[in-house]
């Protein structure tokens, strides 16, 4: 996937930093962490704060009800008895493939730089949640560069392969605005200038 | 524009705990000497020190053929034979070489899920559970259900090597009568009962042919080449290559067919009637080894006086085939007696209440002969003694039985009571497709809970329309499955298990002309929240109260128990992958150590049945008359292809792209006076209205004109399955009847009959690999 960096504007740093929070929170599986950020509106803050700067209009983030948050994540990205619209890996956005060439890469890219999946996550390292950490963890070790390169290149692609799937199939009210949002976040910024 | 710089809130779980930072950030991005992962230069992807292998066994079918795992970058890159393993001998079939596409399969099932309180079965709502919860789930419902109907009613299915633990030893301890496999009743019943009260011995996984010496071969109804067993197709070649002669009876010019000196292309349901009139020549013109009757046999005089009225004229009438031809094929075998066999077939569940009768005659014509354990006809085969792994005896002796042979029935002297289906026929296994009924009237006592290890319910068990009712009935449904097959997402709970590339599994034990034992070595750790049946059962066991009866740490020292019972150790297996024992083929090798391989009470074979008899049951095999289907109908056959196993490997995309679509033949003259066209697609409606379609019509020359014939294990009705869904004709959802054989409990599933319906449109399917890239855009 080519980008054309120097035609978007330049995301800070801390807006990357965000971005990447605000992926890794919407795409891991829905649990009590994410229904405390909602619940106490920090998320919806997160949002609206990301939105603004960024000068992308914020979703709605209301009027959905959390069992259904939890069954749209299956259906959506997990198991669906009428077929996963956007599996969340983002080596098969790329390749069509799962663990297929840009899985190895980004597994090579991440040990290179030290990071490597924890022992409690049980499932694959380039699911968007996980990327999306990487990128967190780097970007805290001072390493920005490298998180954005996490977010340029792996999470952008799959956004632009799976973000009209699950705006399409959500019934939940929740991921399919807020997909639309980061993937139009990342489309209308870049970071690797920066970095 | 730049954006500006903000301090933003934190998220309190945006630190997930997916990654972790393990070791010190480099300084570069891409230092000097580190190859940059987004520009790989072209050419060899790996270095020879980059591989590992392990040594497992296949089980994308079950002849369980010896493999060598290939991994590089922490993926399974290729699967091969092993050359050390007597099973595949250094080869494999296209289901083993395309394997490796089901581990790395997107739409694999991951995690454990429960069904959203309030949804009807089949909705498919599911939210994602911890292993905790999904078993909390489990056991408390299965505690319920013994609460208020008693443990006997949750139902154990299972297929696959994970069926010792779901379909034997959990039902077993958990104290459960109602286990069932559909590789019995569905497939293998009424040859092993046949066996067993010929013989005293089953046949078991491996059909013990003497390939190697063999000079005749008759094939009936065994589609070698379509149904693909990989030695056996190896063993089949050879003989062939070697000069062995070939007769295939068949309906249908089949793969084998074409290899044939004569095919002989039978009624359908009129086997039996032929095989009696071989018997009757073999005894009328003495061409029966006397010598080898009179030493290992009981029953011949009742046998010469019982098939005098089987004349080839009498099964000429009856079987479409000239009485001339019979007889001419009946002093051939003779001619190369005892190098000259009928082999039996795997998959003999065709007419019900014929089917026992026809193995029993297909035995008797081979003991005439004077084949059965001597070269060139039927070896004797048993598998590698390894003691269990110590523990308390089970409640109940697992009821399933399997390919080798009938189960234990319920003592009378049980607490618990017997089986669902005891009393509906004579055998001692169970019969899968009489449990279906009890969960919708709870007759004879209700069923209310069902595990699904392996069983694609909607295709193996035929009338699914009432399997689909049976299971709104239940209060409990736990499918463990690789795949989100369509009867998946009517469970309660899912759990995912690990493929045969990621787990242990029990040694194989494997029954051969030389006994081996195998194991299956894990090439690389379960992706996903998958767990293997072992660890699934055990857990579940232990949670149950059942704790006694899992005593082992874990599969490894389970495993290596095991195998200390031999001298030898999982270390050393790991090493070495199979373990080859010497094997006892013949008579003449038992003989010499004063011992009998016959097992009936006679201590010969029964040719005349006396259990049978003081049982009510006819002791000779007699022929049953075909039941007739409805006027302008065609009787449905089924079988195999080459590269899928049942329904299970229609999602992967590189063995689809070799057969990615089933067609049902029809007579080229039967097609001409329907007006249908080789290609067009039609609609099958069977007599019950069921319809299935849009099927391609093959148009041939190479079937009768009074069947259809379809590859079983297409059109699949679960759209999760992007490449297996809507492709071709589902004959399981044709079969909605079926007859019980009432000796060993088979199912016989070719009394359905379809009519042709032309005009059904093109569904233009998109290319196979196109779908496995781009997936849910199709």
């Amino acid at each position: 996937m080519k980008h054309d960096a120097t035609a978007r504007p330049v995301a800070s740093a801390d807006v990357v930093a965000q971005a990447l929070q605000l992926v890794a929170a919407t795409y891991r599986s829905p649990d009590a962490a994410l229904r405390d950020d909602l619940d106490s509106g920090a998320f919806a803050t997160a949002v609206a704060e990301l939105a603004d700067v960024a000068g992308v209009m914020a979703p709605p983030l209301d009027g959905f009800a959390w069992p259904k948050v939890q069954t749209s994540y299956v259906a959506l990205f997990v198991t669906n008895a009428a077929g996963v619209p956007a599996p969340p890996y983002v080596g098969l956005a790329l390749d069509g493939e799962l663990l297929g060439p840009s899985a190895a890469a980004l597994k090579a890219f991440l040990a290179h730089h030290g990071v490597e999946t924890a022992t409690g996550w049980h499932d694959l390292a380039d699911h968007v949640a996980a990327v999306a950490e990487a990128g967190i963890l780097l970007a805290d070790a001072g390493r920005d560069d490298a998180a954005c390169i996490l977010l340029e290149r792996f999470l952008s692609p799959w956004f632009q392969r799976y973000a009209s799937e699950v705006v399409a199939t959500d019934d939940s009210g929740f991921y399919g605005p807020l997909t639309e949002f980061l993937g139009s976040l990342l489309s209308e910024v870049s970071c690797e200038a920066a970095a | 524009m730049k954006l500006r710089r903000r301090e933003f809130l934190k998220l309190s779980g945006a630190t997930v705990g997916a990654m972790a930072l393990g070791g010190s950030a480099q300084a570069q991005l891409f230092p000097d000497g580190f190859p940059n992962p987004f520009r790989s230069p072209p050419g060899k992807w790996h270095s020879k020190d980059d591989v590992t292998t392990a040594y497992s066994y296949c089980e994308i079918c079950f002849w369980k053929c010896g493999v060598k795992a290939y991994v590089q970058g922490g993926k399974v890159r290729k699967v091969d034979g092993y050359e050390g393993n007597p099973k595949s001998r250094g080869m494999l079939c296209p289901r083993g070489q395309g394997g490796v596409a089901t581990t790395y399969d997107p739409d694999r099932l991951k995690k454990p899920l429960i069904r959203v309180e309030g949804t009807e079965r089949g909705a498919g709502q599911y939210r994602e559970a911890s292993w905790d919860e999904a078993y909390d789930y489990i056991t408390e419902q299965m505690n319920q259900i013994k609460f208020e109907h008693g443990t006997e009613s949750v139902a154990f299915f299972g297929h696959g090597t994970g069926d010792a633990w779901f379909a034997s030893y959990l039902p077993g301890a958990w104290g459960s009568p109602n286990a069932a496999k559909p590789s019995v009743s569905l497939c293998t019943a009424p040859r092993e009962t046949a066996s067993q009260y010929t013989f005293g011995r089953g046949i078991s996984g491996h059909e013990q042919i003497d390939w190697d010496e063999t000079d005749y071969i008759v094939l009936i109804g065994h589609h070698i080449g379509e149904d693909t067993h990989n030695t056996q197709l190896q063993d089949f070649a050879t003989a062939l290559k070697r000069g062995a002669q070939l007769v295939v009876v068949d309906p249908r010019f089949s793969v084998a067919a074409s290899k044939a000196k004569d095919w002989l292309p039978i009624k359908p349901a009129t086997d039996t009637a032929l095989l009696l009139a071989w018997a009757n020549v073999l005894v009328e013109e003495g061409l029966y080894d006397a010598e080898y009757v009179e030493k290992y046999t009981v029953g011949f005089e009742q046998l010469a006086a019982h098939v005098a009225q089987y004349t080839p004229e009498w099964a000429a009438e009856i079987t479409d085939i000239p009485a001339d031809t019979i007889r001419r094929i009946a002093r051939e075998m003779a001619a190369h007696a005892p190098r000259a066999v009928l082999p039996v077939g795997r998959h003999v569940v065709w007419y019900g209440p014929d089917d026992m009768h026809r193995m029993r005659s297909l035995y008797i014509v081979n003991v005439l002969l004077g084949n059965y354990g001597m070269p060139g006809g039927y070896y004797f085969c048993d598998a590698p003694v390894v003691e269990s792994y110590p523990h308390p005896d089970l409640p109940l002796s697992p009821a399933a039985g399997g390919c080798g042979g009938g189960a234990t029935e319920v003592a009378t002297d049980s607490p618990f009571r017997d089986s669902v289906d005891r009393g509906k026929f004579f055998g001692s296994a169970t019969a899968v497709q009489e449990f279906i009924e009890p969960m919708i009237t709870g007759q004879p006592y209700p069923i209310k809970g069902l595990f699904s290890y392996g069983v694609n319910l909607f295709h193996t068990i035929p009338m699914v329309e009432r399997t689909k009712q049976a299971l709104k009935e239940l209060d409990l449904y736990v499918a463990i499955d690789i795949l989100p097959m369509e009867h998946v997402m009517w469970a309660d709970v899912i759990l995912p298990e690990s493929t045969y590339l990621e787990r242990y599994d029990d040694l194989l034990l494997q029954a051969h002309k030389t006994p081996f034992i195998s194991a299956r070595f894990p090439a690389v750790p379960p992706l996903y929240d998958t767990r293997s049946a072992f660890d699934m059962a055990k857990e579940l066991g232990e949670r149950l109260g059942l704790g006694e009866y899992f005593p082992w740490e874990n599969v490894e020292e389970y495993l290596d128990r095991r195998l200390s019972s031999i001298g030898q150790s999982l270390e050393a297996l790991k090493e070495q992958g199979t373990i080859v024992r010497r094997g006892r083929p013949y008579f003449a090798d038992w003989e010499r150590l004063n011992r009998n391989p016959i097992g009936t009470p006679s201590g010969k074979i029964e040719i005349y049945s006396e259990r049978f008899a003081e049982a009510g049951l006819d002791p000779l095999p007699l022929f049953v008359p075909p039941i007739e289907g409805p006027s302008g109908m065609y009787r449905l056959l089924y079988g195999r292809s080459p590269v899928h196993t049942f329904a299970r490997t229609h999602n992967n995309p590189i063995l689809m792209e070799a057969h990615g679509e089933n067609g049902v033949w029809i007579s080229t003259s039967e097609a001409a006076r329907l007006g249908i066209r080789h290609n067009e697609y039609v609609f099958l409606e069977n007599q019950d209205g069921a319809r299935e379609g849009p099927v391609r019509a093959y148009v041939t020359e190479r079937i009768r004109n009074d069947c259809v014939y379809l590859v079983h294990g297409f059109g699949h009705k679960a759209p999760l399955m992007r490449i297996a869904n809507g492709r071709g004709a589902s004959d399981t959802h044709l079969q909605t009847r079926y007859d019980l054989d009432p000796v060993s409990g088979g199912a016989g599933l070719r009394n359905n009959w379809v009519k042709i319906v032309p005009g059904a449109p093109d569904p233009q399917h998109p290319p196979v690999a196109w779908l496995a890239r781009e997936g849910s855009r199709a």
